[in-house]
């Protein structure tokens, strides 16, 4: 527990920041998801199913093997990330709708073999996991994964996970071996879906396989969709707002998952291509700085 | 397992998969149309079981329930997509299916707050007696789901090859764009699919709340996702791949059960799903895709 | 006689019972601007495809620079040296202009993820040079000011210059024009004419399919004519236009 967690606690209600800290989490998961369907264009509708993989690894080699959380943690990411090559490579031969459904099998599959396994607890869920995980590791580890994600999106790499999205039989006449690199978004997306499982089990220190079903898949899906699609600041507001919503719509909390689904046929029906759709971020700050570079140099001119 | 197990269980695979084909029937229509997975028609099927058993308890016979359940059906999936998926064709692919789980979501929660999260049972509306065939025993409630199923896929193949209606299907599925300029109307087509699927998962979803004896708000969700399985192994777009994936489907699962694995009953499905997927991706019955330059 | 760059040998494609390709024998020769042409359906992209890997050949061998490169997947293809357009312009158009030429220097580059992670000097070093060589290219066919636009903002003639920018700034041994100049007005045409012509000089050799007569007439030095996937013949403008099956071919329609 961090000493800015006991500090926050004396003027935050606790409960709000568990939802800040969820949003944390759930901001490091979509971020991922956005690599692989924002960035790269593939349909992903088992995202929440590396989320478990980070989850049920960090937590069972924390408690099996006692190595310090940091540890545990890159741990589980990078079994999400090997979990991601082993689906990815035989899903990526498969196109749109196709590789979404596949990934939505494996998703499944997975939560029914947790459910059954020993070590995982079975269904009665694995318990005992201790509470390390803090507010401020979180957001530290957002803020690492946002700035990773944009060094990525702007090199080579990034460049050629674009050019599959746009266009993929253009992308390998450029030389781009386009299943490598699909592969390669996939693990880099599961790998973070794998680091957020980690918090997630090190912050509510009990695991259900029931935890990440499709329904979280989905979830994370709307996220990336609704704040934009391949835009890190989209995915960061869709993610926000969907998030927060169902606590900001408490007054009605009967009806708020109601709400939440009408809110996204709305949102999808006046922007389709989500809230920041196509915005990058650089070019967002280079364009807010040059207005106002441009605005005080006006008076002059 | 010895013979006789064996022809019970399939007798039982059968039954089931005969509601799986009937929902997967409306999966397969619709993306054969406009290329999207209708998330909310699964939550259309739990509608279908609510609203028969509000019939039945009202005292409907069977027949009056399940017919009462496709009107109500036909209205809700209609509107469905009138409302959140019209708006949005030709936007991007994605936002449809997005706009499906939001419309899911929200059927589900309305289902929820209307008559709370638990199973109800279903009243008893056919006295249900169990015929001995042979080796293998066949009740009431098999036989009804049985041939209610085979007279509404019978009755489907007939307006899709029969009809004009059917024939602007086949000809909006093979091209969306070409049909609008042949003169097709396309708006109604898409309608008439809608609502054809509606029908067909309505009857579904009365059959098996009355076989189950059970109907919950969230009862859509995994039939929708295992019926999409069907579609899919079936080969997605083809009418007869989706009874086939359905049937298929059905048989395995209760097998697999039967054979102990009944702790993975809902793997069976999915693995099976990406087993065909990997080695035939376009299904059983599906064209493959060339790829196009 | 020069060095010969690419050899089709017998190279036949179907697709089920149709025969695009059949048994066709072609020689590209270093540092010409060759041609393929011929009535639609002849066969003429396909040729195409078959050469960058995108349909595999039923039968034949296709060699570029001695090498047997039948089969091979486009990457490696592109990799090699050839580079393309496409007929239906496929740009990736939701991204800026300087971004779809910098995707074209894929094969000459090298910076990986830990590259894009870490950020080595060696990977700035080649970040610049891929952006350096993007803006010459734009340069080049004249679209440096539009390097921020969207490629899909682009108007058409626009697009198919910043397909050749694309393919060109791999530094292609080989480039494979598909109906360059399909629907430019006259102006356009003359430019790229200029282009093609330029781009030549600089030690590409070009091959393009096209069906506007008139262009390929003035721009080729050696011309070979398909019909229904069959070779009719090859040689240079006059002699091809001469060609009584040629003109059997096209009916006289579009010749002269």
């Amino acid at each position: 527990m961090s000493m800015l967690d006991d500090f926050l606690r004396q003027f935050i209600n606790p409960y709000y920041i568990q939802v800040l800290m969820l949003l944390g989490i759930y901001l490091i998961a979509a971020l991922g998801l956005h690599l692989i369907t924002g960035v790269t264009g593939q349909l992903s509708f088992g995202h929440a199913a590396f989320m478990s993989v980070g989850a049920y690894g960090a937590a069972l080699i924390n408690l099996h093997l006692d190595l310090p959380f940091l540890i545990c943690l890159l741990a589980g990411g990078l079994l999400a990330a090997l979990a991601g090559v082993f689906v990815g490579f035989p899903s990526m031969r498969l196109a749109g709708d196709y590789l979404g459904i596949a990934t939505l099998g494996f998703g499944e599959i997975l939560r029914v073999v947790f459910m059954n396994l020993e070590i995982t607890g079975g269904a009665r869920g694995l318990a005992g996991i201790p509470r390390e995980t803090s507010l401020l590791t979180i957001y530290v580890l957002v803020i690492l994964t946002i700035f990773a994600l944009h060094r990525l999106q702007n090199s080579r790499f990034g460049r050629a996970l674009v050019a599959i999205r746009e266009d993929e039989i253009a992308a390998e006449c450029m030389g781009i071996k386009s299943l490598w690199y699909k592969v390669g978004a996939f693990a880099i997306g599961s790998f973070f879906a794998g680091i957020a499982g980690g918090l997630y089990a090190h912050l509510l220190q009990y695991l259900n396989p029931g935890d990440f079903g499709f329904a979280r898949s989905f979830e994370l899906l709307c996220f990336v969709v609704l704040g934009g699609l391949g835009s890190i600041p989209g995915t960061v507001l869709g993610t926000t707002i969907l998030t927060l919503a169902p606590e900001v719509l408490r007054f009605s909390s009967e009806y708020r998952m109601m709400m939440y689904g009408l809110l996204m046929v709305i949102m999808m029906i006046f922007r389709p291509r989500g809230l920041l759709g196509g915005v990058d971020l650089m070019r967002l700050v280079k364009r807010v700085l040059g207005s106002r570079r441009r605005g005080t140099a006006t008076p002059a001119g | 397992m010895d013979l006789q197990t064996l022809l019970q269980q399939m007798i039982n695979g059968i039954t089931l998969g005969s509601t799986y084909a009937l929902i997967a029937l409306g999966y397969t229509m619709v993306y054969g149309i406009i290329k999207l997975i209708n998330f909310a028609h699964g939550d259309v099927y739990m509608i279908g079981a609510f609203v028969g058993l509000a019939m039945v308890v009202m005292g409907a016979n069977i027949w009056l329930a399940i017919f009462v359940a496709m009107i109500a059906c036909l209205c809700v999936a209609v509107t469905i997509e009138r409302v959140a998926y019209r708006p949005l064709r030709g936007s991007i692919r994605l936002a449809p299916l997005i706009s499906s789980i939001g419309v899911s979501i929200f059927l589900q929660t309305l289902m929820t707050l209307m008559k709370g999260p638990q199973p109800v049972g279903f009243p008893k509306v056919i006295t249900n007696t169990i015929y001995t065939v042979g080796l293998v025993k066949i009740s009431t409630v098999q036989i009804v789901i049985l041939v209610v199923a085979a007279v509404l896929m019978i009755g489907l193949q007939l307006i899709i090859k029969r009809t004009k209606m059917g024939k602007a299907m086949r000809a909006t599925s093979e091209d969306l764009h070409t049909a609008s300029l042949m003169g097709i109307n396309v708006n109604a087509v898409i309608s008439f699919t809608f609502a054809l699927g509606a029908v067909l998962a309505a009857a579904g979803g009365v059959l098996v709340g009355m076989y189950f004896n059970s109907v919950f708000p969230l009862m859509g969700v995994m039939a929708g996702l295992k019926a999409f399985c069907a579609a899919v192994v079936g080969g997605i777009g083809s009418v007869p791949g989706a009874v086939l994936g359905g049937l298929f489907l059905g048989v395995a699962e209760v097998l697999g059960v039967a054979m102990g694995l009944g702790s993975y009953r809902d793997a069976i499905a999915f693995g099976l799903l990406i087993l065909v997927l990997l080695f035939r991706p376009s299904g059983l019955l599906g064209q493959p895709e060339q790829r196009k330059v | 006689m020069s060095e010969v760059l690419l050899e089709l040998r017998g190279v036949t494609v179907r697709f089920g019972g149709l025969t695009a390709v059949h048994e066709l024998d072609l020689n590209i020769e270093r540092g010409m601007i060759r041609a393929l042409i011929g009535p639609n359906g002849a066969g003429k992209s396909t040729v195409f495809n078959v050469v960058t890997g995108i349909y595999r050949p039923t039968a034949g061998s296709i060699r570029f620079r001695g090498e047997e490169i039948a089969g091979l997947n486009p990457y490696h293809i592109a990799y090699r040296g050839i580079a393309r357009t496409f007929q239906n312009i496929r740009l990736f158009k939701n991204s800026p202009v300087l971004d779809n030429v910098k995707v074209g220097r894929h094969p000459r580059s090298k910076s990986n993820v830990l590259g894009a992670l870490f950020r080595p000097p060696g990977f700035k070093a080649e970040e610049r040079r891929t952006t350096e060589a993007s803006l010459k290219v734009l340069d080049l066919v004249g679209l440096l000011h539009k390097k921020d636009e969207l490629a899909k903002n682009l108007s058409y003639g626009e697009q198919r210059r910043l397909e050749i920018a694309r393919a060109l700034v791999s530094d292609p041994v080989l480039l494979l024009l598909d109906e360059p100049v399909a629907g430019m007005n006259p102006q356009e045409k003359a430019k790229l004419m200029e282009l093609i012509r330029n781009i030549r000089d600089r030690g590409v050799t070009v091959f393009l399919v096209e069906h506007d007569m008139k262009f390929v007439m003035a721009l080729s030095e050696k011309i070979t004519v398909l019909d229904y996937g069959r070779k009719i013949c090859t040689g240079t403008p006059d002699e091809v236009q001469a060609d009584p099956r040629v003109i059997e071919a096209y009916l006289g329609k579009e010749v002269g």
